[in-house]
């Protein structure tokens, strides 16, 4: 397992440096990275030939990019793709979401979630992100601009 | 189920012109007078308004959401929410802009007793962080997030 800590400077918001490293295989976990505020989690299996692990790394900095969006681009984000907050009788909150245009199934879960595999999907099979749910990939497009790729991707 | 807005795949681009007018007349100033826990599914309508939502939500669908629509960017203004089966209010939860002049940490701290001194901070790790504070009472919450000190709501919690 490989623990990495997002840089938050100026203008390097995406990038990352690891301060890391240990074995850890989750076998029973279904992800092959996790992540929280500042905080990005790649298990073993991220590692093995299964799954495209700057794939996997996009995702989970996607995940960082949302959490640092400000609240007016966060609410943006949310009007564009369907997701109407209100608030339970404890003050949880919880989201009213549109029922299809997922490019994955757990993006169901949560506007970040959601976020995340589209920004993913976006980087690495657009032409599936344009297809589900083009608000989104014309919502990020206007908001990363043009150079918002990954450079070397053909 | 109600659904007196058409809630199809996109709100700004696909359902604009079936949107209901209510959501953008509301005004949170309205709600002054209002005795929340004397409102309940019979009474609301008459009260508040026709929702532009109406869902059953919880573990066991044993609550209705109703969401009225509103603000820039569109997006829920103010919600209800109530228990199914005795349809009594649980919460109504008011949603700010950025450009709403109320929406500032000290006047409404102020203006609803909001102790800004103990906040209580997001339950668990994942996601946006952000400040709960309440009244003396805890019938009142507001939500800041701490990122940008954003005040992102305040909520009448009847059930508590």
């Amino acid at each position: 397992m490989i623990l990495i800590k997002t840089k938050k400077e100026k203008g390097a918001d995406l990038s990352a440096f690891f301060v890391s490293t240990f074995h850890l295989t989750l076998k029973d976990h279904p992800n092959p990275g996790t992540s929280a505020d500042g905080i990005i989690v790649l298990y073993d299996e991220a590692f093995t030939q299964k799954y495209n692990l700057a794939r996997i790394l996009g995702h989970e900095l996607a995940h960082q990019k949302y959490l640092d969006l400000s609240s007016e681009d966060r609410m943006s984000y949310q009007s564009t793709t369907n997701w109407l907050p209100f608030k339970t009788d404890t003050g949880t909150e919880k989201y009213y979401s549109r029922t299809d245009g997922f490019v994955a199934d757990d993006g169901r879960e949560s506007p970040e979630e959601d976020f995340a595999n589209n920004v993913e999907f976006y980087l690495f099979e657009r032409g599936r992100l344009k297809r589900l749910t083009p608000h989104a990939d014309r919502w990020i497009a206007e908001h990363y601009g043009k150079d918002f790729k990954i450079k070397g991707k053909k | 189920m109600l659904i007196r807005f058409f809630f199809c795949g996109f709100l700004l681009l696909g359902c604009a012109s079936n949107q209901s007018k209510l959501g953008h007349d509301l005004e949170l100033s309205s709600y002054k007078k209002i005795k929340w826990s004397e409102i309940n599914l019979s009474n609301a309508k008459d009260k508040i308004g026709t929702p532009d939502i109406s869902e059953a939500v919880g573990n066991n669908q044993n609550e209705i959401v109703w969401i009225y629509l509103g603000g820039t960017p569109l997006s829920s203004r103010l919600t209800l929410l109530f228990n199914k089966v005795d349809g009594h209010i649980l919460n109504a939860t008011w949603f700010f802009r950025s450009y709403d002049k109320k929406a500032d940490t000290k006047y409404l701290a102020k203006k609803y007793q909001f102790d800004l001194t103990q906040p209580r901070e997001n339950p668990q790790f994942f996601g946006v962080r952000k400040d709960y504070y309440t009244n003396p009472s805890k019938s009142m919450e507001m939500t800041v997030v701490k990122k940008d000190n954003f005040v992102e709501s305040i909520s009448w919690i009847v059930g508590r």
